[in-house]
């Protein structure tokens, strides 16, 4: 039989039995449709969480941290406690040293106690609060910021992370009432740093106390994430200035790979060395993979159900057609053709409920995204949509409808091929 | 030219505990343009054995040859496609698609058997069988008479080398009956050969042979 035939019968097939077509196509296109938005909602949510919460890197980069033990919740800091080492610059200058790493870029710990003042002519009140900083390799920033990120005998050049500036804007800022800013109305602002003394801190690792004026001259997503950051020709001479001396030690250092390729086999140089990745990202992205994965299930069981709807109509429809079906066998049809006819069918079925389904979908994602946008109040990284469709889920969502339904028919089908002819023609 | 042999077939149905012998040691030959009446009682295996003959029924002993093919150890799709080319069936029961048009009833072994059937074709077959202006009709607005019309007009469109028929004329009266068996001589004129199993006289004595079926056994 030529597969245009068999199309032409399978169509004229399902339309022959419309009402029970259109059950199976509903019970799709619903296990589609929620198989859709629980994927899309969780693509969306991992993305934002990745993008603006955890702020992965690029595939190219890893970023070496001490050796640590993961208690679950608690993340006990290891260096040579835990038989790991502390980075300092000669541990800099081995990473530097490993095959096919081609920028290090070490983030330098000013473990100086601080505090921040000012901020009246911006805010409106005159805020203090205890800082964290580090320092940054000036060519790290340079992108983001440009040349105002380079050491300064005037003042600090600080530049504060893109994260903070949410965190501050969707909870500090409504809960002072002070006002919402941008990176653009950031930039220049001043405030007095003191230096050697801090609330948390007190007076613990400094070796003089004094004030420094500070300027923010960017935001950056390297920057450290509760604090800022400075220079590192900046973090140096302050910790020269008010540390009680002793070696630089470096919170990490983020390696550039020649290629995504080659990170593998850096990330096993690291761990020789005695040293870490940071996975924080990775651990996030499998979380989140992991929670998807199981609200999937909901959406997967709906299109099981819906594929045992479709054996069940397909079933009792096919006893109905039985005689037909015989007298199909007895002017030709091969076994091979009668499965072909029925799987085809239930395939135009699984295509329908599928794009429905997708359809249905990203209609419902679109009116959570505008409802959420409207009911939702501002929490930090609140991101502009919570759904992430790409064309691959459409597809994925459109193929796993046609196999379901395809395996729905499956048993039916083969039963029916199995026909005894004189059987049927006997009914 | 013989163009349908069966020798020593033997068919066993199983019927509760003991088996029971449908076909016991069959052997005919049919030849082109031949018109052969089967006649016996009822059960005495005559449907059993146009089955058999007509690549329907494998369940069976011994050896049929359709057109020159030999039937044991072909494929499914090789038995289907031998029946769909050089099978024609008409059943008593018409055995037509009810949600089918006339047209597409007597056109449907084309849709498996691959070959492209022409419009002029089925119209040709529905005028030769009488059926001209009902082309677009289904098999319930048709009469007894017409809806065998059409079974034999799908038996026929094919051009098959042997026509099989069971009971044909069963359900239809005297003078429709009469018809069909015009159709049937005009049938093993173009060189069909045409097995028909029946319990009408008239056919079984217009028929160049008669075989009887009792017990399962022909004489």
């Amino acid at each position: 039989m030529k597969l245009g035939e068999m199309v032409g019968m399978a169509a004229a097939d399902a339309w022959a039995a419309r009402a029970r077509s259109l059950v199976s196509v509903v019970g799709i296109a619903l296990g589609v449709g929620v198989l859709v938005v629980i994927v899309a909602l969780g693509l969306g949510v991992r993305g934002a969480v990745l993008d603006e919460v955890v702020q992965r890197m690029p595939l190219d980069t890893i970023e070496v941290v001490p050796k640590s033990v993961n208690l679950g919740l608690i993340k006990l800091g290891g260096g040579s406690l835990l038989g790991g080492r502390v980075i300092d610059d000669g541990t800099v200058t081995s990473l530097g040293a490993i095959a096919d790493v081609v920028a290090v870029y070490p983030k330098l710990e000013v473990k100086l106690p601080l505090g921040a003042r000012g901020g009246e002519s911006l805010l409106g009140k005159s805020l203090y609060a205890d800082l964290f900083v580090n320092g940054l390799p000036e060519e790290l920033v340079r992108t983001e910021v440009g040349v105002a990120f380079a050491d300064n005998t005037d003042y600090l050049p600080v530049v504060i992370s893109s994260q903070l500036l949410e965190l501050y804007n969707s909870s500090v800022a409504s809960t002072l009432g002070t006002p919402q800013l941008t990176p653009q109305t950031l930039i220049g602002i001043e405030f007095d740093v003191w230096v050697g003394r801090s609330l948390i801190l007190g007076q613990q690792g400094a070796r003089t106390t004094g004030r420094e004026r500070a300027r923010v001259v960017g935001v950056s997503r390297h920057a450290v994430k509760l604090g800022a950051s400075l220079p590192m020709a900046t973090a140096r001479r302050l910790l020269a200035k008010y540390g009680e001396g002793g070696a630089a030690t470096y919170g990490s250092v983020i390696l550039k790979a020649r290629s995504a390729a080659d990170v593998p086999a850096i990330t096993r140089a690291v761990r020789d060395q005695g040293l870490d990745v940071d996975q924080t990202a990775q651990q996030a992205a499998d979380l989140m993979s992991g929670a998807t994965g199981i609200a999937s299930l909901v959406g997967l069981l709906v299109l099981v159900l819906a594929a045992l709807n479709i054996a069940h109509s397909f079933v009792a429809m096919l006893a109905e057609r039985r005689r037909e079906l015989g007298i199909l066998r007895a002017v030709g049809a091969s076994r091979g053709d009668l499965l072909g006819v029925v799987l085809l069918q239930a395939s135009f079925l699984g295509a329908a409920g599928g794009v429905f389904g997708v359809l249905a979908g990203w209609i419902v994602c679109a009116i959570a995204d505008a409802s959420a946008a409207v009911l939702l109040p501002d929490f930090p990284f609140k991101p502009k949509s919570f759904f992430a469709l790409p064309w691959w889920l459409a597809l994925a969502a459109l193929l796993a409808a046609v196999l379901a339904a395809c395996l729905g028919a499956a048993w039916p089908a083969i039963r029916t091929a199995r026909l005894r002819v004189t059987d049927a023609l006997a009914d | 030219m013989t163009l349908l042999s069966a020798s020593n077939i033997v068919k066993e149905v199983r019927d509760g505990e003991r088996k029971a012998r449908i076909l016991d040691g069959v052997s005919l030959e049919l030849a082109a343009g031949e018109r052969v009446a089967l006649v016996g009682p009822s059960g005495s295996g005559k449907s059993t054995l146009l089955h058999v003959l007509g690549a329907l029924d494998g369940d069976y002993t011994g050896e049929v040859r359709l057109a020159g093919t030999p039937l044991e150890g072909l494929s499914d799709r090789a038995r289907s496609r031998l029946r769909g080319r050089d099978v024609g069936f008409v059943f008593q029961a018409y055995n037509l698609v009810s949600r089918a048009t006339v047209a597409e009833n007597i056109a449907l072994p084309s849709r498996f058997n691959g070959t492209q059937l022409a419009p002029e074709a089925v119209r040709e077959v529905i005028e030769r069988v009488g059926l001209s202006g009902k082309a677009d009709r289904r098999p319930h607005q048709l009469s007894g008479g017409e809806r065998q019309r059409v079974a034999i007009a799908r038996a026929l469109v094919q051009k098959p080398k042997v026509v099989l028929c069971d009971e044909p004329t069963g359900n239809l009266d005297a003078e429709t009956g009469g018809k069909i068996l015009q159709l049937f001589d005009a049938l093993t004129g173009a060189g069909v050969a045409l097995l028909i199993a029946t319990h009408d006289r008239a056919i079984a004595d217009s028929s160049r042979r008669e075989l009887k079926l009792k017990d399962g056994k022909l004489s």
